[in-house]
């Protein structure tokens, strides 16, 4: 190679390195701080908890961001927003008093679940922040924390308490049912349909999960990936009551929660339309059509995607034949 | 030649004892009970014996445990389905239903004379005395239906 061949070529490396040095300059002067918000009311939790919390989950999920320098350059700054934007939205701690002493629990149990599930923080968001990775450790103290936090006990039955009409049976229909704001409409028929599972959870509720057809046909042949559309699957929830037998049953009724399958409808939602209505007047929950995207999807989508997204499907652990044999 | 030969015996045999291990291994399902005509009535836990129930029922034996009736009308069927619960998986913190264990029938005919029928299914559980008919015929008739909006 000659020297003028070799200065040429050198040119062409140092024009290229300007240009993106140029390109790299010009993209900051588009580049924005994350939005301010205020703190109207940080997480009150042990300061070990509050600790793992601060250290692996207030720079996306609080207003309180402590970004490193390379955070804050564009273009990763955008990505860092958009995350942020997204987490904040889902969960704040720095909005914490929003949340009654229920939505406290059913928070930390989240949040318990997505560190030992490995779901978060993000392993993206550990490859450039690898400080905040969360520890068997940090998972025992969190679980501790949220353990006392559920340690009431069950309600005991009143034997007397008149039960349901009977009419409630038959599964009428009525179009004065609510409507929850993203189209899902509630419907009595579920009472008639087949029990997909029975579950309990933390916060002292027992719940029958109830399926129409096409869910039925679809756990029992496997076909989750994805659910086909029109499978509906309902969970209802009642407090529970211990009785004299030791039996948990069903108390007063919390809320009725709906999972519709409809993957035009609802494609910001992995194709399911959520909804709940709760009480006794069955008032719908969420007031956008998109409330599902913060507060039901996140976990649905990183704990239960092996399930096509549900939580209560049953287990697989029973033997074929069954499936013949009581029918 | 020989030792080829001990070779391919021992390699037949081999795959052979996995392909026997294949069929005998019972495949494994998720299973949604299908109670044919009656309808969902009421679930219970029991914790200590790590158990929850599902009880079905027609028409007339909902009736029945509605208006806390201890006899079973006429022609009243009710079936208490009980499976073994088990931490779930997906979710720490909550429970869901496992293995199906077994199925207890209450029937009554046309004269009020009831009939009890219980099906094994798994035999899993620890249960070191049968209970008597009459008990679980009255503990069955003590579920009341769950109440809705």
């Amino acid at each position: 190679m000659g020297p003028s061949k070799k200065n040429k070529t050198f040119k062409r490396a140092l024009l290229v390195f300007g240009s993106l040095i140029l390109l790299f300059s010009i993209l900051q002067c588009f580049n924005q701080p994350i939005k301010a918000w205020p703190v109207t009311g940080t997480i009150n939790a042990p300061k070990e908890v509050l600790a793992i919390l601060k250290r692996s989950c207030f720079n996306c999920h609080s207003n309180e961001q402590n970004l490193k320098w390379y955070d804050q350059l564009a273009p990763i700054s955008w990505a860092v927003e958009k995350d942020v934007n997204r987490a904040r939205d889902v969960l704040n701690f720095s909005e914490w008093n929003n949340l009654s002493a229920d939505g406290h629990l059913g928070k930390m149990y989240a949040i318990l679940n997505m560190m030992q599930a490995g779901k978060m923080p993000l392993p993206s968001y550990l490859t450039l922040h690898p400080s905040a990775k969360i520890t068997k450790a940090d998972i025992d103290i969190v679980k501790n924390y949220t353990l006392s936090l559920s340690g009431n006990a069950p309600e005991v039955a009143d034997t007397k308490k008149p039960m349901a009409d009977p009419l409630q049976m038959t599964g009428k229909i009525s179009d004065s049912f609510p409507m929850s704001p993203n189209g899902v409409k509630y419907t009595d028929e579920f009472k008639k349909w087949k029990v997909v599972s029975m579950s309990t959870l933390f916060d002292h509720s027992i719940r029958v999960i109830f399926g129409n057809d096409i869910a039925v046909n679809a756990i029992e042949t496997e076909n989750l990936h994805p659910w086909p559309d029109g499978s509906i699957i309902v969970k209802a929830v009642w407090e529970q009551q211990e009785n004299a037998h030791g039996d948990i049953r069903a108390g007063k009724f919390v809320n009725a929660q709906f999972m519709e399958k409809n993957s035009q409808q609802f494609k910001d939602t992995e194709g399911w339309g959520f909804a709940k209505f709760s009480g006794d007047k069955l008032v719908p929950t969420g007031k956008t059509a998109g409330f599902a995207k913060q507060s039901c999807i996140s976990c649905h989508r990183q704990l239960a995607e092996s399930t096509g997204y549900l939580f209560s499907v049953p287990l697989k652990i029973n033997p074929e034949y069954l499936i013949l044999k009581n029918k | 030649m020989k030792q080829l030969f001990f070779l391919f015996i021992i390699s037949a045999s081999l795959f052979t004892a996995c392909n026997n291990t294949q069929e005998k291994a019972p495949q494994l399902k998720r299973i949604v009970f299908d109670p044919g005509h009656l309808q969902f009535i009421a679930s219970a836990v029991n914790r200590q014996h790590q158990t929850v129930s599902a009880l079905y029922g027609n028409n007339k034996a909902y009736q029945s445990l509605n208006q806390q009736d201890s006899l079973l009308g006429a022609e009243g069927e009710l079936k208490l389905v009980t499976w073994r619960f088990h931490e779930n998986p997906q979710y720490y913190g909550g429970t869901i239903n496992g293995e199906l264990l077994y199925i207890e029938t209450v029937r009554s005919d046309k004269k009020n004379g009831l009939s009890y029928f219980k099906k094994e299914i798994a035999h899993l559980t620890s249960d070191s005395q049968p209970l008597k008919q009459r008990d679980r015929i009255a503990y069955i008739m003590g579920y009341r239906p769950v109440s809705f909006p």
